[in-house]
């Protein structure tokens, strides 16, 4: 496999690696002498939300009208909600995702973050709300790509943005086809539409969203189960009790009911973990 | 029935007419519904192509504003690290775009979005418009096999078409102070493809883009050669010419098409597109299905039902038409053949028609009557009352009927019974009258016939004792109103049945027949004679002053009586004893009473020794006068 990383993209890796050596040591600090997050939210009578605003069903900001909405973004309101206090959202990625939980600008991350080894090393999940497949999304007038088998072919451009799971799922996966690692907004899908690339890969609910108003996009789909990835909020590690707190709201809107609704209104009950 | 056939002929025409009427109505409007639709499918083939040139016009357009003003001091060759990433930020949201490159005299890309392209020879000599010395306009390449120019080798003629990615070359002039670098831009066709599918599906049509020399640059349909073709020459010529238009054509799509076509006013290229005239009339045939599918049962049906219709007309016309013929036979068989004369005239008795008989009865010819008044079969038998009374019974009741004496041309007058019938219209006026009569002349003679053998008696022609009874009623009537005598007188004859003995009956009826018009010659003709049975006479002698005056006449008959005869070869001779009585009497006195009298008195003068006149007298009965006669008389 060999990697193709544009120099922006590159830069950001390089500082995604350094953030990562620098929170690793320190969980500790974040806790400001042992005070949990959860009296700490409570006294502050915010939480911070940190949330990836061009993900699609997730947490997603209308370029237009600057409203957000997204499955996470109406339970991080049932969170606020469960804990009297009001959210305040906060922009992230998944690449900034770690060095925003571990810097502390941001009280949890809920985007569906999907629950993967290499997270778990330096992040602290949630029980699992969803789960999703991987898919690819391609343009219609593409004749390279027809089917699932047709993107692992030499000379197929293959897109993912930067900090994804999809990233290291891929750079495992792919044996033939080119790597495009892109960390700029809908910089995947600008590869696929100019013809620079031939898919882009991504998950359920955002394939869902992105093909309901893109009609020059076409979904491949897995001919069968591909690579699962159960999805979660993230927070630093340690702080065992806001986990448990968070932990708890997880298990309280699946069982009340509040998850499969939101689920509904996105539709994305399909992907709802029970 | 000689209507019958040019009145089907008529109403066969008149359906045909209606039914071409009606088709040719609605095909001509579904053929203005089509002509409407082609046109509208022209107009939007039309736009497509506007509306795809003006996004690629724009897009290419805009693309060189931006790397013009971007590019406006590159030249030198350290800048080109920021080159390339002012390349890569152009190419932010413009999917119409593969790639940007900076390429120098020798066509070698010096700086690129790709930085494989680097160093890549990319010949531009050919590119549309060709221009010889510093290149001023965009000018447009060839398509490209291949992602961008790294991997990619031009169309040339005979390169396998089979290449997943395709691009398009095309040179855009730099103001840089060396003149030498040119910006190439790699154009993203499928982006293009992917816009104007979504308007134009392969089913419906294509779209295509070529440069002006017919070259095609990209296509809607993924199996269309690129490049140079052939079927492209003849509509790239008008190119030239018009900077839009629209035919029919089916050289793209292999089918009747409806193609239009524009060209860009900046750039060497045009947009071209082809809609399916099938497609284009599936609607118009929907229609035309739906419209003949309800218009044709509809017209059968509705032919099916007029000709029903008609023929039901038809049959009542023909029924009528034999109903009034038969009528007419009948009633001119009836009129021609009938035994009755038969008149027909009008509401002011002018006479219009006579039958067969009429002229048979009447002598009259046909001719003769029309236009004539009845009255000149008049016979003047009947006064002006009895017309007068005819006709107010005609006029006040319709008819009238009865017997009328009129007169033949030959002018013999004959009975006739006549109806007369008058016979009016719808409203109750008297249109006509008609007479029907027959000739009762022969009847009435045999019917006064009979009368008169009631009356008379066969042998003698006398009256009878029926007559007799009334004549004696109104001599004595006529006896008492004058104011004269009335002598009734009975004669029996002597000696008769000795003739009958010897010289049998017929001998008798001879005498009888000789007598009778011996006695009657005696008397006047306003005296009868009447045979009362066997060989007994009564006569009635009127008008008599006294009784004296009939003795003249009663010896006469007496003489008359006693005069031998011949009968049947033998010479005979009788005689008469007569009895009479008179009227009036003293005291009422009845016609039999009368007769009893002269009855009696002839018995008398019987006795008293034959041959002799014996009146009757009331006061004393046994004093009848007896008349003798000489003994010679009395043999």
């Amino acid at each position: 496999m060999r990697t193709l990383a544009i120099p922006w993209a590159l830069a950001s890796l390089l500082a995604a690696s350094l953030s990562l050596a620098q929170t690793a040591a320190a969980p500790a600090a974040a806790l400001d002498g042992g005070v949990s997050r959860l009296s700490r939210v409570q006294s502050a009578h915010s939480v911070r939300v940190c949330i990836w605003p061009d993900y699609y069903s997730i947490t997603y900001r209308n370029p237009k009208t600057q409203q957000l909405s997204g499955i996470d973004i109406d339970l991080a309101h049932e969170l606020g909600k469960d804990l009297g206090v009001p959210v305040t959202f906060v922009d992230s990625s998944f690449a900034r995702l770690a060095d925003d939980l571990l810097q502390d600008r941001c009280d949890v991350a809920m985007f569906a973050v999907g629950i993967t080894p290499e997270r778990q090393q330096r992040l602290r999940f949630t029980q699992p709300h969803l789960a999703s497949d991987i898919f690819a999304v391609t343009s219609k007038t593409n004749r390279r790509i027809r089917s699932w088998a047709d993107i692992d072919q030499p000379g197929s451009v293959v897109a993912v943005a930067q900090g994804t799971l999809h990233e290291p799922v891929m750079k495992a996966k792919l044996s033939n086809a080119q790597l495009l690692v892109l960390n700029t907004p809908f910089a995947r899908e600008q590869e696929v539409q100019a013809g620079r690339a031939d898919v882009f890969m991504t998950d359920y609910p955002y394939s869902q969203r992105f093909l309901a108003n893109a009609d020059w996009a076409r979904l491949v789909a897995p001919d069968r189960r591909y690579h699962v990835t159960p999805y979660g909020y993230a927070l630093a590690p340690g702080d065992d009790a806001w986990h448990a707190r968070l932990d708890s709201f997880v298990t309280d809107i699946k069982r009340d009911g509040r998850l499969l609704a939101a689920a509904q209104r996105y539709k994305l009950d399909p992907i709802v973990t029970r | 029935m000689l209507q019958r056939k040019p009145s089907w002929r008529n109403f066969l025409v008149v359906l045909a007419a209606c039914v071409i009427g009606v088709l040719g109505i609605a095909l001509s409007a579904l053929w203005a519904l089509r002509s409407e639709m082609l046109a509208g499918s022209f107009q939007v083939s039309a736009l497509m192509a506007r509306s795809f040139e003006h996004h690629l016009t724009q897009s290419l357009n805009a693309t060189t504003q931006a790397a013009t003003q971007v590019l406006a001091g590159a030249g030198k060759a350290t800048d080109r690290r920021e080159v390339e990433a002012d390349f890569k930020r152009m190419l932010r949201g413009a999917p119409h775009l593969r790639s940007l490159s900076l390429i120098n005299a020798d066509d070698r890309i010096v700086a690129s979005s790709n930085p494989a392209n680097v160093g890549r020879q990319v010949p531009t000599g050919d590119y549309l418009p060709v221009i010889q010395g510093r290149q001023t306009v965009l000018r447009l390449g060839e398509p490209w096999v291949g992602r961008d120019f790294a991997d990619g080798q031009a169309l040339r003629p005979g390169t396998a078409q089979s290449a997943a990615s395709t691009l398009i070359a095309a040179t855009v002039p730099l103001q840089d102070a060396s003149g030498q670098l040119r910006l190439l831009v790699a154009l993203n066709p499928d982006h293009l493809v992917n816009l104007m599918s979504q308007q134009l599906d392969w089913q419906t049509g294509l779209a295509e883009v070529l440069r002006l020399d017919g070259t095609r640059l990209l296509s809607t349909d993924p199996d269309h050669r690129l490049g140079g073709t052939s079927d492209n020459q003849a509509l790239a010529r008008q190119f030239s010419e018009l900077e839009f238009g629209q035919l029919e054509s089916d050289g793209a799509l292999g089918q009747p098409a409806l193609t239009a076509f524009r060209v860009s006013p900046l750039y060497p290229f045009a947009v071209v597109t082809h809609l399916r005239r099938d497609v284009a009339l599936q609607r118009w045939m929907a229609v035309v299905t739906t419209v003949l599918g309800v218009l044709m049962p509809v017209l059968v049906a509705l032919s099916v039902l007029a000709v029903g219709f008609h023929r039901r007309q038809m049959a009542l016309e023909a029924q009528r038409l034999e109903s009034e013929r038969l009528q007419r036979i009948n009633a001119a068989c009836v009129f021609t053949n009938i035994r009755e004369g038969i008149l027909i005239t009008q509401a002011d008795a002018t006479i219009t028609d006579v039958n067969d008989a009429f002229v048979r009865i009447t002598g009259y010819s046909r001719d003769e009557v029309l236009g004539q008044n009845p009255r000149l079969l008049s016979s003047g038998r009947q006064d002006k009352a009895f017309y007068e009374a005819m006709w107010r019974e005609l006029l006040g009741t319709g008819h009238w009927r009865g017997e009328i004496w009129n007169r033949r041309k030959d002018g013999e007058v004959f009975a006739e019974m006549l109806t007369i019938s008058a016979v009016p219209d719808s409203r109750g006026q008297v249109q006509q009258y008609v007479a029907i009569f027959n000739n009762i002349t022969d009847m009435k003679a045999y019917q006064s016939e009979l009368e008169h053998i009631a009356r008379f008696d066969p042998l003698t022609d006398l009256p009878n004792r029926l007559l007799l009874d009334d004549r004696l009623r109104q001599a004595m009537n006529q006896a008492q109103r004058r104011r004269q005598l009335l002598a009734v007188v009975f004669i029996d004859l002597d000696g008769f049945k000795a003739i009958n003995d010897n010289f049998g009956h017929e001998a008798g009826d001879q005498v009888l027949i000789t007598l009778s018009s011996r006695l009657r010659a005696v008397l006047r003709d306003s005296d009868t004679l009447a045979r009362q049975g066997g060989d007994e006479f009564v006569a009635l002698l009127a008008d008599l002053p006294t009784q004296g005056d009939a003795m003249p006449t009663l010896h006469r008959l007496l003489e008359v009586a006693a005069q031998p005869m011949d009968a049947l070869g033998h010479s005979v001779q009788v005689s008469a004893s007569i009895g009479v009585s008179f009227y009036p009497q003293a005291g009422k006195r009845t016609a039999d009473e009368l007769l009893h009298q002269a009855d009696l008195a002839m018995y008398q003068a019987k006795a008293a020794g034959k041959n002799r006149i014996q009146l009757w007298s009331d006061a004393t009965p046994q004093a009848v006068t007896t008349v003798a006669v000489s003994p010679a008389l009395v043999a």
